[in-house]
């Protein structure tokens, strides 16, 4: 069956798995594509910013290691704990407060991945 | 390396945009001058407001031709100034693609529309969101973003179409998504 789902549709759909506070799709280049969820007054071009420069070093790296690019990176933090997945030429990141349903999120984002690829 | 765009957009910031005594800006190998967006914004709407109901797609397609000639010249100057080769240029691993995500910084920098890039299928499509752009503050009711439109077309001629200056309207680009319509961003996709 098609997948006719928006982008902002499958974001609104994984805001309910828990444990997803906020999403994020920012473009290799920092480009905040879309974002759902709660950021309160966080400014989200900063954000976008640090996420391309983040990826930029993790390229760099995998160039020096000589590995291949990463399929999934995790930082977790005493209070919160972020996701990236790279979708196409974009990165899909979520934000959670912890690490407690890291394999749901991970199993959702599996999910999803195929169906965001197609717009990015 | 790809272009990283808040780069792009702060040193760009820097850059002086002191107009001559005929109000003109001389910079990326153009000349580029400073009026309110209140008047392109009444401009816009007070053309559509006049003409009959029938003629209005052959006036939109007047206005996004407007942009589309502008774009393409202006673009090609952009592109190829002594203002983007030392601050994007650098940046550039991914060829054209990263011109285009260069192009979209400067386009955000100057004002004209905070916007980007979503997809590149290279030489066949794109598709480019817009957050903010000044002609989302037309209330017409209707798509309205004609210049976004007109320079989006005119970047990916640029960038997949015949050497400037033959690669005039390879590509026709369509708005998906308007911010003046009721949705949360301006989405336009640029076609073959």
């Amino acid at each position: 069956m098609a997948d006719n789902r928006t982008t902002t549709q499958i974001l609104q759909e994984m805001l309910e798995v828990p444990g997803i506070k906020a999403i994020l799709i920012v473009g290799k280049d920092g480009f905040v594509i879309e974002a759902a969820g709660a950021f309160g007054k966080t400014d989200l071009d900063n954000v976008g910013a640090s996420v391309a420069t983040v990826i930029l070093g993790t390229d760099k790296m995998s160039e020096e290691l000589k590995i291949q690019a990463f399929n999934s990176l995790t930082f977790e933090a005493a209070d919160a704990m972020i996701i990236c997945v790279p979708i196409g030429d974009a990165l899909l990141v979520l934000l959670a407060p912890d690490n407690k349903t890291l394999g749901m999120i991970r199993l959702q984002v599996k999910k999803v991945v195929p169906a965001l690829e197609k717009f990015f | 390396m790809t272009v990283q765009r808040d780069v792009v957009v702060k040193q760009l910031a820097e850059i002086q945009a002191q107009a001559d005594e005929e109000g003109l800006i001389p910079a990326y190998n153009v000349l580029v001058n400073m009026l309110p967006v209140t008047f392109w914004n009444t401009f816009t709407k007070r053309m559509m407001d006049a003409v009959p109901a029938e003629k209005r797609e052959k006036l939109e397609a007047e206005l996004v031709n407007c942009a589309l000639e502008c774009g393409y010249n202006t673009g090609y100057g952009i592109i190829t100034s002594d203002e983007f080769k030392s601050v994007v240029e650098p940046m550039i691993t991914e060829g054209a693609k990263d011109v285009l995500r260069g192009a979209y910084a400067v386009f955000t920098a100057w004002g004209w529309a905070k916007s980007g890039i979503v997809q590149i299928k290279e030489g066949e499509r794109m598709v480019v969101r817009a957050p903010d752009y000044y002609e989302a503050d037309i209330a017409s009711g209707y798509k309205s973003g004609f210049m976004i439109r007109g320079v989006s077309s005119a970047f990916f001629d640029l960038a997949y179409g015949k050497p400037y200056p033959d690669g005039l309207k390879t590509f026709v680009c369509v708005q998906t998504a308007g911010i003046e319509v009721g949705d949360p961003f301006g989405e336009f996709v640029v076609t073959r």
